[in-house]
């Protein structure tokens, strides 16, 4: 499938999903302000609106927060912050579970790396907010913002891709190494790792972070409402606090823009590295 | 080489047709079966307790003097071994003692009690959760795998869409139209819709598998051979496919979806979209005592270890069901 088509797929996918989440708040019951002002409401009514919403947020209206301030340059301030969060929870987990897996193949049976397995698979069952309550507890992130409280906060929210990466690269390096490509590979001289991670860990390294992004935004959500930090998620708390239209629509619109792209832009890579797709 | 093909042997012996469930259930390993068993029989029992008692979750208790403390700490002036005495007379964050095995909440209340009555709350829940998971996700993968052509691309292309937008995002869209709709009168509904809604946005995740399992299934020589002799569709599709294929999947994914939703009721409220006062909820009961946790007391790290406990137990229940169905289906 090429670039174009991928592109074109995800702005159909992208207004289908805004005007749907458009109509169901806009015909919500009770009280809401639509673009700031508490007007009659209709079905009728709702596609006009949502095409006159749509033009104002292509040319950067997006609209005003109780605070006054513009949602589009507060959404600006925010999503870089909440994406270093997700970015860095990916990464560390991503090496983190590298360096068990690899070990793990090497040392089978060291007693520190099977352990270390064991408490990956318990990491799984612990809720993100009682870890974060056990960094707090122990007074190891305090919200100044120092290295120690970013670390601690990906660590908080990394824990359930650290298990996602580590039962998928674990798997896959044990299917890849054994083969019958691999093997061939190996016994013309050329090196065993280069054919397995192209073609097997690559494409479950990109397979895994596309399917835990979405999770983890979910995450930040909770991370960002438990250590008061200003990211999209403690937007998307205030705004259904507040039943915020604007805010709770640009919100969205911003993470649907962000989640759509990452999940075509995966499937574009998917066919670049899969020679099964790819031919 | 020899001992692994010595054990094989020995499990595939064990797992012979004639030797029956126990086979099966002994095959699993005896630690994992304990462990599932006890925990099984502590959530049960905390479950059946809040029908079979009465007691008041909300009852808060008075410091007496008879009272016997599990702990030799010192009493402090005006306090009670971990705890404070209020000028009402009300133990708060009270040690474990005769009277109250688990100790005093942050308002005097009995913590078992509460946590009894936090599981039965999570556990209803989480079946509504469940149910609502298994309706849309059997019926949506039904309609893709079984529809070739246009509906089964919609499908497809809908289950993606779904999948990639966070379900807690999903869900607290739904709280503004369902908290609008549901006044606080009815406040269990409201998480009984919520709940319905969770379930509903994670189906596409069992409808992907069910359509995966009946397109590979459909050109097998059983259904075909199903189709000649003149069974119905529903038929295939209900008794061959969805019982005998699909089932081992459907409950795996109930357990998972299980711990899932009790995870999600949990964030729910605490985050102060779910249950409130009157109702007893393990989310509710770490919201209100998470300023215990910056005094060091130890009562919210029981309602953290219950909450892991019962979300750890129905992930390892998934995967325990996982090994028993495989081995079920192995054995044919």
């Amino acid at each position: 499938m090429s670039l174009i088509r991928i592109l074109v797929q995800s702005v159909i996918k992208l207004i289908g999903v805004t005007s749907l989440v458009y109509v169901v708040l806009y015909c919500a019951p009770g009280h809401i302000a639509i673009h700031g002002v508490e007007k009659e409401r209709s079905l009728g009514r709702a596609a006009i609106d949502y095409v006159e919403w749509g033009g104002k947020v292509i040319t950067g209206d997006w609209g005003y927060y109780k605070d006054g301030r513009k949602i589009s340059e507060r959404l600006k301030q925010h999503i870089p912050r909440t994406l270093l969060l997700v970015g860095g929870s990916l990464v560390i987990s991503l090496l983190l579970s590298l360096l068990m897996v690899l070990a793990s193949l090497y040392w089978q049976h060291m007693v520190l790396v099977r352990s270390s397995i064991t408490i990956i698979n318990l990491l799984s069952g612990i809720h993100i907010i009682v870890l974060s309550y056990v960094f707090v507890l122990f007074d190891w992130a305090r919200p100044n913002e120092g290295f120690s409280f970013w670390l601690l906060i990906i660590l908080a929210l990394g824990n359930g891709a650290l298990v996602d990466y580590f039962s998928v690269l674990h798997s896959q390096f044990d299917k890849a190494l054994s083969q019958d490509y691999v093997s061939a590979a190996l016994a013309r001289g050329a090196d065993r790792f280069r054919h397995a991670t192209r073609y097997e860990i690559l494409l479950a390294i990109v397979e895994a972070t596309s399917s835990r992004i979405p999770a983890l935004i979910g995450g930040t959500i909770i991370v960002e409402y438990i250590f008061g930090y200003n990211g999209i998620g403690f937007d998307i708390i205030k705004a259904v606090e507040n039943r915020h239209f604007d805010l709770t629509m640009g919100v969205t619109t911003a993470l649907a823009i962000l989640l759509i792209g990452i999940s075509d832009m995966t499937q574009f890579v998917r066919q670049r590295l899969d020679p099964k797709l790819h031919s | 080489m020899t001992n692994l093909s010595l054990s094989e042997n020995w499990r595939q012996a064990r797992l012979r047709p004639d030797n029956g469930v126990w086979a099966r259930v002994r095959s699993l390993g005896t630690l994992r079966v304990v462990f599932v068993v006890t925990l099984s029989v502590i959530y049960a029992s905390l479950f059946l307790i809040t029908f079979l008692a009465d007691i008041d979750p909300h009852e808060r208790f008075r410091y007496n003097k008879d009272i016997v403390f599990n702990e030799d700490s010192m009493l402090a002036p005006g306090g009670v071994p971990g705890g404070v005495i209020e000028s009402s007379g009300v133990m708060v964050y009270a040690s474990p003692n005769e009277e109250h095995w688990l100790g005093n909440d942050e308002r005097g209340r009995d913590l078992l009690v509460r946590l009894a009555y936090g599981a039965r709350t999570s556990l209803t829940t989480g079946l509504v959760c469940v149910t609502f998971f298994l309706i849309a996700g059997t019926s949506f993968g039904v309609i893709a795998g079984y529809f070739e052509g246009r509906w089964h691309s919609l499908f497809v292309y809908l289950f993606n869409i779904v999948n990639t937008f966070p379900i807690l995002l999903l869900l607290l869209l739904a709280v503004i139209v369902i908290g609008a709709t549901v006044g606080v009168e009815f406040i269990f509904l409201r998480i009984y819709l919520l709940m319905a809604c969770l379930g509903f946005f994670s189906s596409p995740k069992l409808a992907e598998l069910i359509r995966g399992q009946i397109s590979s299934l459909k050109e097998t020589a059983f259904v075909q051979a199903s189709v000649a002799l003149g069974l119905k569709p529903y038929q295939i599709i209900g008794k061959h496919i969805l019982w005998y294929e699909c089932r081992p999947l459907i409950v795996v994914q109930s357990a998972y979806m299980m711990g899932q939703a009790i995870l999600v009721e949990t964030t729910l409220t605490y985050l102060n979209f779910g249950l409130e006062y009157p109702m007893v909820s393990w989310g509710l009961m770490f919201r209100s005592m998470a300023g215990g946790i910056m005094t060091g007391r130890f009562q919210p790290v029981i309602v953290m270890a219950a909450i892991a406990l019962a979300v750890y137990f129905f992930h390892y229940l998934a995967g325990i069901l996982n090994d028993l169905l495989a081995t079920e289906e192995r054995r044919g």
